[in-house]
C-alpha cells in the first residue's frame, strides 16, 4: 500500500473520526472483532491464509480472552473502516503459564479437575482450566486468588492485598509483537496510522476494575462483598484502578499518538434484564474508581492525542442513570450495545437518551441474528440499527460482541454490504420495518417501590 | 436454528406487585400461637434483609419452641426467599442483596438438614436430584431435596453442575424411582433434555419417573422434552413424587397416562385454590 502521509485524511478514518465526534459522516463506519475461531473461520472462508495454532494468536488484552483484532489485510478484504489493537502478545501474555496440579496455590471452587486437565494461571493469579470444545476452547476460571482474603479480618485482608504479587504494567513483553509479524506494537500502530486508511482503536488495560475484582474473588463472592466487605473491596478497587491507569499509560507511551480512540478494560455491569447493582451502590462504591481511572487516563491520553476519545464496554442492559454516571466520569462512548436486552436499555433507548452526549459502538446481534439468522434477517437488523443509531452521527457499526465460529461468513458479508448501502448519509427519515421508534417506551425505574400498586383488600 | 423455547416464563404480575409489607398486618401464620407467629415474621424478615449472621439464632429459637424443620422450610423460609425473588424481579433488589439472602438460606438449611432426616416418618421411596451440568444454582434444588427427605424419601443430592454420566452412575447405584433435574438458566435448561436423552440411551428411562424444575422451566418445557412431571415449587414436587411412588408406581416412566396423572394434581390444586379464593372473596364482601 502506498504511503498516504501528508495526503488528505482517508475516507475510512475520516468517517470513523466523524462518528466518534458525533458528526454525521459520509457513511456509517464499520469494524469487526472476533474470537480466534470466528476469525479463523472468516479468513478461511475468504480464501486467506491463517495461523492454525489456536493458542498462537495475539489476543485482546490477555491470553485468556481468546479474542483477536482483525488485521489490516482482513480489514482491506472486507472493506471496513477501523481496526483494533491491544496488548496481548501471541503465545501468552506475560505471567500467563501452565501449572501442575500440585502447584495450584489456592483452593479451587469446582470439583478437582482430572489429572490430565490443562491448568493455567493468568498474570493476575486467577486459575484457569483450558476447556476445549469442538471448534477451539476457552479458559474457564476455577480458582480465585483473593477468595479467602475478602472474608479475613480487615487488617489481614489489607495486608494480603498489599503483599499480593500484582502484574507489572510496564512489562515490555506486552509491546514486543503485533498483528504483523516482526513489528512491535509501536511500529504496527504507526504503520496503521501512516500507511493504511484505517482508524485505530486501542486497548491498553489487561484487567479492569470491577471486572478484575470479580475474577480476583469469584462471582459467588464479589456481590456479597459489596455489603459484607466494603472496605476490602474499596482497597482492592483502588489497587486495580492504579494498575488500569498504569497499564494505559504504558500503552499510550508506546502508541498514544497513533491511536484514534481508547477502549478502557471491559467492565460488565449488567445482566440482560438490568444492572448487577443498585444505582445507589454503583454511585457510592464504583463510580469514584471509574472517575479516577477515566480522568487520569484521559488526561494522559490528551498529551499524546488531543482529539482522543474514551470508550467504555459493558455487556447487558445498563439503565440510563448508570450511563450518566459514566459520562460524568469522562467516558465518551459505549460498546457493545447488545440489542436483545430489556427495552429500557436497548440501543434505541440509549440513543434517544444519551445520543447527544456519547457515541455508540456495536449493535448487531451475535446471540441469534448473526449466528442463526438468514442473510435477510441480518440485513433487516442492520437497517433497523442504523436507522435507530445513525442519525446525527455517533454510531460505529459492529457485531454486538465477538464474532464466533458459528457465524456463517455470508452473514458477516451481508452485514457489511447492507451497512454500506443503507448506512450512506443522509439516512432515511422513515423507519425501516421493525425499527424501535420509541413508541410506548417506559424508562427504567430506579425507585420501583415508590409506586404503590395493589390497594390493600378492604377490611371485613 | 436450535430449539425454539419460551424463555420468558409467564408470571403473575398481580402477585409480583402485591405489596409484601401489607401482608405483615394480615394473619399469615393464622393457626400459630402469637410468639411463634412473631418468630416466623422475624425469620422471614431476616431472610429478606439478608442478615445471615443472625439466621441460625432464629432457627434455634424456633426449634426450641418445638416448630418442626419442615414447617420452617415450607413456612417463613419459603415466603421470605419468595419475597426476595419478587424484589429481584421488580428491580428492587440486585445481586448483592440476593446473595446475602442466599447466605441466610444456606445457613438455615445446613442447620435443618439433620433434623429433616430425623423427622422422616416412613420410607416411601428413593430420589436422585441434581442441578444439571453447567448450572451452579443450589438453593431451590436443596429445598426440594429436603422437603422430599422430610416426606419420607431417601434423597441422593448430587449437587450442582452434574454431568449426565454422574446421573447415570447414581441411578445405577441407588436405583431411585424418581430423578429430578434442576436448571435455573435459559442457557442450561437444555441440559435437562440432554441428560434425559442420555438416560434413555442407557436404557434407564422406563424404570424412572423424571421430574424437572427451576425458574425458566414450565409445563410446556416438561412436555416438550418428554419428562414426566414439572413442579412449580417444592411442595408440588413432593406431592407429585408421593403420587408417583404410591398411586402410580406401576406406570412406566415416559407413559402419557402418568404424565396426565401429574397434570391432574395441578388441576386439583388449582381448583382448590380458586375455590378458596372464592370463599375468601365472599367472606370479604359478605
Amino acid at each position: 500500500m502506498a504511503a498516504i502521509v501528508g495526503r488528505a485524511i482517508p475516507p475510512e478514518r475520516k468517517r470513523t473520526l466523524d462518528a466518534l465526534s458525533l458528526r454525521e459522516p459520509d457513511k456509517v463506519p464499520i469494524g469487526l472483532w472476533g474470537t480466534v475461531e470466528g476469525y479463523q473461520n472468516l479468513r478461511a472462508g475468504l480464501g486467506m491464509g491463517y495461523n492454525k495454532d489456536f493458542k498462537n494468536y495475539r489476543t485482546g488484552s490477555t491470553t485468556w480472552t481468546t479474542d483477536v483484532a482483525f488485521e489490516v489485510d482482513l480489514a482491506e478484504k472486507l472493506g471496513v473502516d477501523f481496526v483494533r489493537v491491544s496488548i496481548g502478545p501471541a503465545g501468552g501474555s506475560p505471567g500467563f503459564r501452565e501449572l501442575q496440579m500440585d502447584e495450584i496455590p489456592v483452593p479451587l471452587q469446582v470439583p478437582t479437575p482430572p489429572d490430565d486437565a490443562e491448568i493455567n494461571v493468568d498474570e493476575w493469579g486467577v486459575i484457569r482450566k483450558w476447556t476445549p470444545h469442538e471448534n477451539g476452547g476457552y479458559y474457564e476460571m476455577i480458582g480465585y486468588p483473593l477468595f479467602e482474603a475478602t472474608s479475613a479480618p480487615l487488617e489481614e485482608g489489607l495486608k494480603i492485598l498489599d503483599e499480593y504479587p500484582w502484574p507489572d504494567p510496564w512489562d515490555e513483553a506486552g509491546w514486543q509483537d503485533s498483528p504483523v509479524p516482526g513489528m512491535s506494537l509501536r511500529e504496527y500502530c504507526r504503520y496503521v496510522k501512516e500507511e493504511t486508511p484505517f482508524a485505530l482503536m486501542g486497548q491498553g488495560g489487561r484487567g479492569g476494575l470491577f471486572e478484575q475484582a470479580k475474577y480476583m474473588v469469584g462471582y459467588a463472592k464479589i456481590f456479597s462483598d459489596f455489603i459484607e466487605s466494603p472496605e476490602f473491596l474499596d482497597a482492592m478497587l483502588i489497587k486495580l484502578t492504579d494498575l488500569e491507569i498504569e497499564y494505559n499509560k504504558a500503552f499510550l507511551d508506546q502508541c498514544g499518538e497513533y491511536v484514534d480512540w481508547l477502549r478502557l478494560s471491559p467492565e460488565d455491569l449488567a445482566s440482560e434484564k438490568t444492572a448487577f447493582l443498585s444505582l445507589d451502590m454503583f454511585d457510592k462504591q464504583l463510580i469514584p474508581h471509574y472517575m479516577r481511572a477515566t480522568q487520569e487516563i484521559k488526561k494522559y491520553y490528551k498529551t499524546k492525542n488531543p482529539e482522543g476519545k474514551i470508550q467504555f464496554h459493558s455487556c447487558g442492559a445498563i439503565p440510563e442513570p448508570f450511563m450518566r454516571g459514566l459520562i460524568s466520569c469522562g467516558v465518551d462512548g459505549y460498546d457493545s450495545l447488545p440489542p436483545k436486552v430489556a427495552r429500557h436499555s436497548n440501543p434505541s433507548a440509549k440513543k434517544r437518551q444519551l445520543g447527544k452526549e456519547m457515541f455508540f459502538y456495536g449493535g448487531i446481534d451475535v446471540q441469534e441474528t448473526l449466528p442463526w439468522g438468514t442473510t435477510d434477517d441480518v440485513r433487516k437488523e442492520v437497517r433497523q440499527r442504523i436507522w435507530e443509531m445513525g442519525h446525527g452521527g455517533g454510531y460505529l457499526l459492529s457485531s454486538s460482541h465477538r464474532l464466533e465460529h458459528d457465524v456463517p461468513i455470508e452473514n458477516t458479508l451481508a452485514m457489511i454490504e447492507e451497512a454500506r448501502e443503507y448506512g450512506t448519509y443522509p439516512l432515511p427519515e422513515q423507519p425501516p420495518e421493525g425499527a424501535d421508534t420509541g413508541e410506548g417506551y417506559e424508562p427504567w425505574d430506579p425507585n420501583p417501590r415508590k409506586k404503590r400498586r395493589k390497594p390493600k383488600p378492604a377490611a371485613e | 436454528m436450535p430449539l425454539e423455547i419460551d424463555t420468558e416464563k409467564e408470571f403473575d404480575l398481580e402477585d409480583l406487585q402485591y405489596d409484601f409489607e401489607d401482608s405483615m398486618e394480615t394473619d399469615r401464620w393464622d393457626d400459630a400461637p402469637a410468639e411463634i407467629k412473631e418468630l416466623f415474621h422475624h425469620l422471614e424478615w431476616n431472610i429478606i434483609d439478608g442478615e445471615h449472621t443472625e439466621t441460625t439464632g432464629f432457627i434455634e429459637e424456633a426449634l426450641k419452641a418445638t416448630v418442626t424443620a419442615r414447617t420452617l422450610i415450607a413456612g417463613p423460609m419459603a415466603t421470605g426467599i419468595a419475597e426476595v425473588g419478587r424484589r429481584f424481579k421488580m428491580d428492587e433488589y440486585f445481586l448483592p442483596e440476593v446473595m446475602m439472602s442466599a447466605k441466610c438460606m444456606h445457613e438455615a438449611l445446613a442447620l435443618l438438614k439433620p433434623l429433616i432426616i430425623a423427622e422422616k416418618s416412613e420410607e416411601v421411596g428413593t430420589v436422585v436430584v441434581g442441578t444439571v451440568q453447567g448450572d451452579l444454582h443450589d438453593i431451590g434444588k436443596k429445598i426440594v431435596a429436603m422437603m422430599m427427605e422430610a416426606a419420607g424419601f431417601t434423597v441422593h443430592d448430587l449437587g450442582v453442575t452434574v454431568p449426565p454420566e454422574k446421573f447415570i452412575e447414581a441411578i445405577r447405584e441407588h436405583k431411585p424411582q424418581i430423578v429430578g433435574f434442576s436448571a435455573l438458566l435459559t442457557t442450561t435448561m437444555n441440559m435437562q433434555w440432554e441428560t434425559l436423552k442420555v438416560i434413555a440411551a442407557e436404557g434407564l428411562r422406563e424404570d424412572l419417573k423424571v421430574f424437572v424444575g427451576g425458574a425458566p422451566i414450565s409445563q410446556a418445557w416438561c412436555d416438550k422434552i418428554g419428562a414426566d412431571a414439572y413442579a412449580m415449587d417444592a411442595l408440588v414436587a413432593v406431592e407429585k413424587a408421593k403420587a408417583c411412588v404410591t398411586q402410580h408406581h406401576n406406570m412406566k416412566g415416559g407413559d402419557p397416562a402418568l404424565h396426565a396423572a401429574m397434570l391432574e394434581i395441578d388441576r386439583v390444586r388449582e381448583e382448590a385454590k380458586s375455590e378458596q379464593a372464592k370463599t375468601e372473596a365472599e367472606a370479604a364482601t359478605g
